[in-house]
């Protein structure tokens, strides 16, 4: 089952509470943000496994997605900007 | 295939591979229009009744298409990212001449000069009768909205291909789009003289 990323009732980001050692049972409480790969959908995180394994090349990407070239590149750049906005400022 | 690829075939095709379609089916569409006297000066401008040389078939709706592509280059120079190909910008703009390709086959149709003629008649003297028969004027309708159709699909073509390649800001699309299609129209209109 993949990750959560948002709230099935009001849609707003989730966040994690506990985290679990599964060798000694410990658990950590608290409020920590998602990585800020985990918090994507399923769909751009597969992109951007598949961008990387392709060693970043746009062109192998949109042979292998049958797609053209500035549709992969623009689908690229909307990923760039999600990233831009979900990055947590470097001042907090 | 589905109906998105019929009204945005740039998903799937841009570069390289575009411009040699769109080049080949200039040189078709250029070559029949040769002997149909079909002319095409300006980008979704279509005249019959005009024999030139093959030459000036050919390059006139090169011509036309290189502009409208430099118009558009022109604003990804300015506004655009600087990961965006100018084959991509120039190749999807000749493939959007595709669906015009049917169009070279107008100057066919003898019905287009009859009615062309009978009209300028009847412009220079409206007194006077229009002088086309009812099938006549039938035949020519149904080319008049079979060729404005394929307008209409060229024109979409030619918004989809540039919103694809030049990915340029949203507030800027639709006002680029529009001059470059005037200025697609006009200026060939100023450049094929010269080549003639």
């Amino acid at each position: 089952m993949g990750l959560p990323v948002s709230c099935p009732s009001c849609n707003a980001p989730l966040r994690v509470s506990i985290l679990k050692c599964e060798s000694c049972q410990t658990k950590v409480e608290g409020s920590f943000d998602l990585p800020i790969l985990a918090a994507l959908s399923p769909d751009v995180q597969a992109f951007i496994i598949g961008f990387v394994k392709k060693s970043g090349s746009l062109k192998k990407m949109a042979k292998e997605m049958s797609l053209s070239y500035p549709t992969v590149r623009n689908r690229l750049d909307e990923v760039i900007e999600l990233l831009n906005k979900n990055e947590p400022s470097k001042d907090a | 295939m589905n109906l998105k690829v019929i009204f945005n075939p740039f998903e799937k095709i841009a570069g390289t591979k575009s411009l040699f379609f769109g080049l080949a089916a200039v040189l078709v569409t250029g070559t029949i229009g040769y002997f149909s006297k079909t002319h095409f000066d300006g980008i979704l401008n279509i005249h019959s009744g005009m024999q030139l040389a093959w030459y000036v078939h050919v390059a006139a709706p090169i011509l036309s298409v290189a502009v409208i592509a430099i118009w558009f280059w022109l604003f990804v120079v300015i506004f655009g990212k600087q990961n965006v190909r100018v084959i991509d910008v120039v190749g999807t703009q000749f493939f959007a001449f595709i669906p015009l390709v049917p169009a070279s086959v107008l100057g066919f149709f003898e019905v287009t000069v009859v009615v062309a003629e009978a009209l300028q008649k009847f412009g220079a003297n409206p007194a006077g009768a229009l002088d086309i028969a009812a099938s006549q004027m039938l035949v020519f309708v149904v080319l008049m909205i079979i060729l404005m159709l394929l307008t209409v699909w060229s024109a979409i073509w030619i918004y989809k291909g540039y919103k694809v390649a030049a990915n340029l800001p949203n507030h800027i699309h639709i006002p680029v789009y529009i001059t470059g299609i005037i200025v697609g129209m006009i200026v060939p209109k100023l450049l094929i003289p010269l080549i003639i």
